[in-house]
């Protein structure tokens, strides 16, 4: 089966920083974490299979269309949806954030009230609906950030350290949410953490990155057993590794 | 004070009669002041967009010339526009010199880089990556742009304020590209300055009183505007 995205020799220059994937591919319904330390490109990366940013050389297939030498992006930028750290809602309602990108993607009337409706409700913040994007709670706007990009029904979800400015107590309920929720969707999603395994352990695939280079890439599993370089064992905190594998390894309740 | 007192009763009272030649004053600065913001408004938040938002070699040139801009006497532009509007001068076959077009033109110079110094200040104050998520949201170029100006809208209020403070109340360009023709030419501020250059302190103070009401009135307006999409 054709990979829903594809890279091939990836060079992303950014001032003195530079990024080189030589390959990596993602299979539809896959979710891959990023991970790594601050300024190891994981967000670059991500930019760059958002078609935000146009790489230097090399090639990336989404959705079997390869979108380096297009003049305009746009039709495939809007088959893909990115939520980054901070929400960014725009002024205005809960409502009218998560409308935008379904009216900015053409779709208008009931249509996109139900969408977004039902992509509310799935985060668990219908109720906010109405209220100011401005008076909700960090953790409710990241949910209502989440709910605008899924409502979109991307073939591609990017999240780029969707939890590290939310508490730990909110970050482990939206963790779970969206761990369920791209199960049943089936969405494919790339995330990019440096908070290491509790993040990862929602993603089938792991990529481990330093510098711009991506180290490993494969199943978690697989990641924490065989580290491909030392930095890969380093990182992953091998006290921590053991419990995660025993997580892993446990049967399904 | 006693003039002050003097000035006001009569202001209010020429107001209150309905005086035909100060309602006429009253109407014309709204008319010149109101379209010179207006023009400043199009051209300073598209100029404030467009440098914003974009990285270009000599920018921060471009930049600093808007900044100094912001504090064009309006004596130099009265002078340049009139040597522009002159029968003799480039701009001479419009006929427009010692029109209310003119004074409209020479006033829009003198707000235009007000409003577009604000507006620069206001869309680099946007961060980047709302920038890059509106585009990820599916929006084209010109829609990302006209949901950033938006977002922007409360400094762009403050600029649009500022840009109408300062051509409502400025009095040398509008007096030498307009020439203070009864009737025809004359608003507030030139008004003013022939009044108490005739002695008519009781007129002046009557004139400089309406026109501050004025700048008032349509400043709270703004700020209602403003504040609007303020709520928290």
């Amino acid at each position: 089966m054709r990979p829903l995205v594809l890279v091939r020799d990836l060079l992303v220059q950014r001032g003195r920083f530079t990024l080189e994937i030589p390959y990596m591919e993602l299979a539809r319904g896959e979710t891959l974490a990023l991970v790594g330390p601050n300024g190891s490109g994981k967000s670059t990366l991500l930019m760059v299979l958002g078609l935000l940013l146009r790489p230097k050389r090399g090639v990336i297939q989404l959705c079997g269309e390869k979108t380096c030498g297009l003049a305009s992006p746009l039709a495939l930028r809007r088959k893909v949806a990115m939520v980054f750290q901070e929400p960014l809602l725009l002024k205005g309602t809960v409502l009218k954030n998560v409308l935008m990108g379904l009216r900015l993607r053409g779709l208008k009337g009931k249509a996109a009230l139900e969408g977004a409706v039902q992509a509310l409700e799935r985060l668990g913040v219908a109720h906010l609906c109405e209220r100011d994007a401005a008076s909700i709670s960090g953790g409710e706007a990241q949910r209502v950030s989440l709910a605008r990009a899924l409502a979109l029904e991307p073939e591609l979800l990017l999240l780029d350290e969707p939890f590290s400015s939310l508490d730990p107590p909110s970050r482990d309920r939206l963790l779970d949410d969206l761990e369920a929720l791209l199960l049943s969707t089936g969405t494919t999603a790339v995330m990019s953490t440096h908070d290491r395994l509790d993040e990862m352990g929602i993603c089938k695939k792991v990529a481990v990155m330093q510098e711009g280079r991506l180290l490993q890439l494969g199943h978690p599993r697989e990641v924490i057993q065989n580290p491909a370089h030392p930095f890969v064992a380093e990182f992953l905190d091998l006290g921590r590794t053991a419990r995660v594998l025993e997580s892993l390894m446990a049967p399904p309740p | 004070m006693e003039l002050i007192l003097d000035g006001f009763e009569k202001g209010v009272r020429l107001l209150w009669a309905g005086d035909p030649e100060v309602l006429g004053i009253v109407l014309l600065t709204l008319e010149v002041s109101g379209s010179a913001t207006l023009l400043s408004l199009i051209l300073g938040v598209s100029t404030g967009a467009a440098v914003g938002l974009s990285r270009f070699p000599g920018r921060s040139i471009l930049v600093s010339l808007v900044n100094t801009g912001m504090g064009l006497p309006p004596v130099v532009v009265g002078l340049f526009v009139t040597i522009l509007l002159w029968r003799s001068g480039p701009l001479g076959g419009l006929g427009l010199l010692y029109t209310p077009t003119a004074m409209i033109l020479a006033q829009a110079v003198i707000a235009t880089p007000i409003v577009a110094g604000i507006s620069i200040a206001a869309m680099q104050g946007l961060s980047e990556r709302l920038r890059l998520q509106i585009l990820s949201l599916g929006a084209t170029r010109l829609q990302a742009v006209w949901l950033l100006i938006r977002e922007a809208r409360l400094q762009l209020l403050a600029a649009v304020m500022a840009g109408f403070g300062g051509v409502v109340s400025e009095v040398g360009a509008s007096m030498m590209v307009g020439g203070n023709i009864k009737g025809y030419t004359r608003v507030l501020t030139t008004a003013t300055v022939m009044e108490t250059a005739k002695g008519n302190f009781d007129l002046a103070v009557a004139l400089s009183l309406i026109l501050l009401l004025l700048a008032y009135f349509i400043t709270l307006i703004l700020t209602n505007l403003q504040q609007r999409g303020h709520k928290r």
